[in-house]
């Protein structure tokens, strides 16, 4: 196991190689220069340059890559931001809490709504439970983020008083972003539930159970969700990873000081440099996530963990053959 | 069971670890601490919501709008320069030119110190002047021959120009001082983290990403004048956000762009607060770029764009309250210069006749608008294309993000475009930041006569009423000349509560910039 895991964290890095490679590309290779922007529109030719030069943004395309990595691998600095003057590294250490705070709270909320939703409209499938929760479930869904922010600062803050409008001063400010945030994946963590519930339901085992005289409780909670948490637990680690990389729309309305908020300011003010390193953050999340997935995946369902220590075992057993055939 | 049991314990625990990683050290809620604006007895504090947070407190390094404002406070420039053309000293008491061609300046510093009571001297003076040759405003020092000035003594600054400039002295009061001690210590940084404050007020609080706030300077001369002990700035870059943080009583200032919010102070949808305009900051043309390409090179080619747009509804349709229809060529400039061109006439025929004397027929004539997708610009540039069409010139519209289609001006790709040009209290300074190298050929006259007028008016130091002929005669001609459509101007507009005095004086006429030592309850 331990070894399925060291081998998944190296595969890690040639993703997070590629996401830097194209990002850089694609920076490489817009019309616009940051050392432009930073001079201002007052500036000269010469005055560009000669911070072109200052910030290496002058030097060949292989060049500027290979120092990226280099500065990344031998001094574990992801570059100063060209608007800010400040290390990135620093600039994302210090908004990431607020993300991971929104984000993990809001996952959390989310499969507790989502799955018990799911499970209710599988058990009492097409009855009016089973189309209430899908309509509360894809009406959530469908609301676009920037309303439903809008919609709970209006009621909620401006109307009710319940909460602060915008920032992160006090542990209240936190709600509604987080709400904002759960509510999206709300639809699909359902729906999955939902859809591995009633395909679980159908097995011969969940017969047995039932014939067995089992209390429709225990045929639900320790059969049936038990073999359907495969894809459940997809869903969930893939809505964690986006809401970890931050809702670039929730912070922005919230004025929520993340890593969404960072990444957008820094496109429109072409600081690529913090563009760079905060989608290599998140794609290192992202990735880091899927790992998370897979080990959970070890832990639910003993068999996808006996294929983790297949390799082993594999080797064991083709040796005892081998053994039995020399002799 | 027990997995059940677990994995909701679990999903308690992390809810729970996250929430108490939520909580603060302040305590209570969203409400500013101290005393507002709107009723406070010993301790006043200013709550203000602005748009950009500060890239730095670096003035010379700062490129944002909100980095302005705060330097503004923190720092002293030696006078600022009102729209009259009246000096209201700040760091200097008096400047003279010694030398009959004004190349020779004398600066008499006031006897003032920064906020640890040290001195602000003349070479810290002179050091600011020699450091802003690193930034995005050098070119206001670029006369300066750093080899030949010196600092005569602590209070007296002597600069020697290598040419004369009629906006010199307004090029001075746009830049801040900054000690060169702190800089001798500390470098870039010192000053943009740490900075050593000459003006109103001080740094008291700054992490990005929350509250700035600002204390009152008691080491600044005029510290006795000020209003408010404790200013507190929040950065809310989505104007809906600010909007409803204002309506709920968490600002008693608010900086505003967008025209259903102004529309909704003036209307009086917000209990106790009004709409604050200052002067005019800039004025928006639509420009034809003369130089780089052929196709406008016909004056009456020209003169049918010129006629064949009704700029006049264009602008009343579409811009709402805090824009009015812009009358020069040329400038927002200080009153003494600016002359009242009226609007170009909107006379179908006439136009039609004009195309057919440029020799070319019904839709035989065509061009490409580019844009950025900012502003009024996609509406404006839809409404030109719908006159255009009647006239019958094809006008593409190609729209662009705003860093993409300031690079291609600069490069001087662009056929047509819409620009701004910003204010300044000496119209010279206005044309010089317009016709420099720098600037795109878009913004510029492909005439020998109007440039050399340009270049005339730029470097006279005559007296106001000479000069005043002579900007009068230059938009004379850049109206007849028609390759720079007057659309609106645009005033910096804030929402401000109905308890502070008006505060139009405090703000900057060139830059929009908030004054804060000049506000007043």
């Amino acid at each position: 196991m331990l070894r399925y895991i060291l081998k998944r964290l190296l595969m890690m890095i040639p993703v997070l190689v590629g996401v830097v490679v194209v990002v850089f590309t694609i920076n490489y290779f817009t019309s616009i220069s940051p050392a432009a922007v930073i001079c201002g529109s007052m500036a000269t030719d010469e005055q560009i340059a000669a911070k072109e030069q200052e910030l290496g943004l002058d030097k060949p395309y292989l060049v500027q890559i290979g120092t990226y990595f280099f500065n990344i691998i031998t001094k574990g600095t992801l570059g100063d931001s060209y608007i800010y003057k400040t290390p990135v590294l620093d600039m994302i250490a210090s908004r990431l809490p607020n993300t991971i705070r929104i984000g993990l709270c809001a996952s959390v909320l989310s499969a507790m709504i989502g799955i018990p939703l799911g499970i209710l409209a599988a058990v009492k499938q097409n009855s009016s439970l089973d189309y209430a929760s899908t309509f509360l479930a894809i009406l959530t869904g469908a609301i676009p983020s920037f309303c439903l922010c809008l919609l709970l600062q209006l009621l909620f803050a401006m109307k009710l008083h319940w909460f602060p409008i915008s920032g992160v001063k006090t542990w209240q400010s936190y709600i509604l972003p987080i709400v904002s945030v759960a509510l999206m994946p709300v639809a699909m963590t359902m729906r999955m539930t939902r859809s591995a519930m009633l395909e679980a339901i159908r097995q011969d085992y969940v017969r047995t159970a039932r014939a067995k005289g089992l209390p429709e409780k225990t045929v639900i909670w320790n059969h049936t969700l038990k073999n359907a948490l495969i894809p459940i637990i997809t869903v969930i680690g893939m809505n964690i990873g986006i809401s970890l990389t931050g809702s670039i729309i929730v912070e922005t309305i919230f004025n929520i000081p993340g890593l969404g908020f960072l990444m957008n300011s820094s496109i429109s003010q072409k600081d690529f440099i913090t563009t760079q390193g905060c989608v290599l953050v998140a794609a290192f999340i992202m990735t880091f996530m899927t790992l998370l997935t897979d080990l959970v995946y070890a832990v639910v369902d003993p068999r996808i963990k006996s294929q983790y220590t297949k390799g082993k075992k594999a080797g064991k057993k083709s040796k005892l053959i081998k053994g039995g055939d020399a002799a | 069971m027990k997995l059940k049991k677990s994995l909701a314990l679990l999903l308690a625990c992390v809810m729970a670890m996250a929430l108490a990683a939520c909580s603060s050290d302040s305590s209570g809620s969203n409400a500013v601490s101290g005393d507002s604006a709107t009723g406070g007895e010993e301790s006043k504090t200013l709550r203000i919501g602005m748009d950009t947070e500060p890239t730095s407190m670096n003035p010379v390094l700062s490129t944002s709008g909100g980095g302005a404002v705060v330097n503004n406070a923190i720092y002293g420039c030696l006078w600022d320069i009102t729209c009259d053309g009246a000096y209201n000293y700040n760091l200097a008491e008096s400047y003279e030119y010694t030398t009959e061609d004004n190349t020779e300046m004398v600066i008499h510093l006031r006897d003032t110190s920064w906020d640890d009571g040290t001195p602000v001297t003349a070479d810290d003076v002179l050091f600011s002047f020699q450091y802003y040759i690193n930034g995005a405003n050098a070119y206001h020092v670029m006369n300066i021959d750093f080899d030949k000035s010196y600092a005569k003594d602590d209070q007296t600054v002597v600069l020697e120009l290598t040419q004369a400039s009629s906006t010199f002295t307004e090029d001075l009061a746009l830049l801040q001082i900054i000690s060169k001690d702190l800089y001798d210590e500390g470098g870039d940084d010192a000053v943009g983290l740490t900075p050593k404050c000459s003006g109103a007020y001080t740094l008291a609080q700054w992490s990005t990403g929350e509250t700035i706030v600002l204390e009152k300077n008691t080491n600044w001369w005029n510290a006795d004048q000020l209003t408010y002990d404790r200013i507190e700035i929040s950065c809310v870059t989505e104007e809906t956000t600010r909007m409803l943080e204002f309506e709920s009583g968490e600002y008693d200032i608010v900086y505003l762009t967008g025209k259903d919010n102004i529309e909704k102070l003036n209307n009086g949808e917000v209990s106790g607060a009004h709409v604050q305009y200052g002067d005019i900051q800039c004025i928006t043309y639509v420009s034809l770029n003369t130089i780089d390409f052929d196709t406008f090179q016909d004056i009456n080619v020209r003169k049918a764009i010129a006629y064949g747009v009704d700029w006049q509804t264009i602008v009343e349709s579409i811009c709402g309250d805090g824009y009015a229809m812009a009358t020069s060529p040329l400038f927002p400039a200080a009153n003494w210069a600016y002359k009242d061109e009226g609007v170009y006439e909107y006379n179908l025929d006439q136009a039609k006749q004009y195309l057919a004397d440029a020799g070319y027929g019904e839709g035989e004539f065509s061009f490409t608008m580019r844009i950025a997708d900012e502003d009024f610009n996609a509406e404006i540039a839809e409404a030109m294309q719908a006159c255009l069409a009647e006239v019958g010139i094809n006008m593409e519209v190609s729209v662009g993000d705003s860093a993409t289609v300031k690079e291609e001006n600069r490069s001087n790709t662009i056929q047509c475009g819409i620009s701004k040009n910003m204010g300044a209290n000496d119209p010279a300074g206005v044309i010089n930041a317009r016709m420099s190298s720098a600037k795109p050929n878009l913004t510029k006259f492909g005439d020998e006569t109007i440039q050399n007028l340009l270049d005339e008016a730029c470097t006279s130091t005559a007296d106001q009423a000479t000069r005043t002929e002579l900007f009068y005669e230059l938009q004379d001609k850049a109206w007849d000349y028609c390759s720079t459509f007057p659309l609106y101007e645009s005033k910096v507009t804030f929402g401000a509560v109905d308890s502070l005095a008006d505060f139009s004086n405090a703000i900057d006429a060139s830059s929009g910039y908030l004054h804060l030592n000049d506000l007043v309850e």
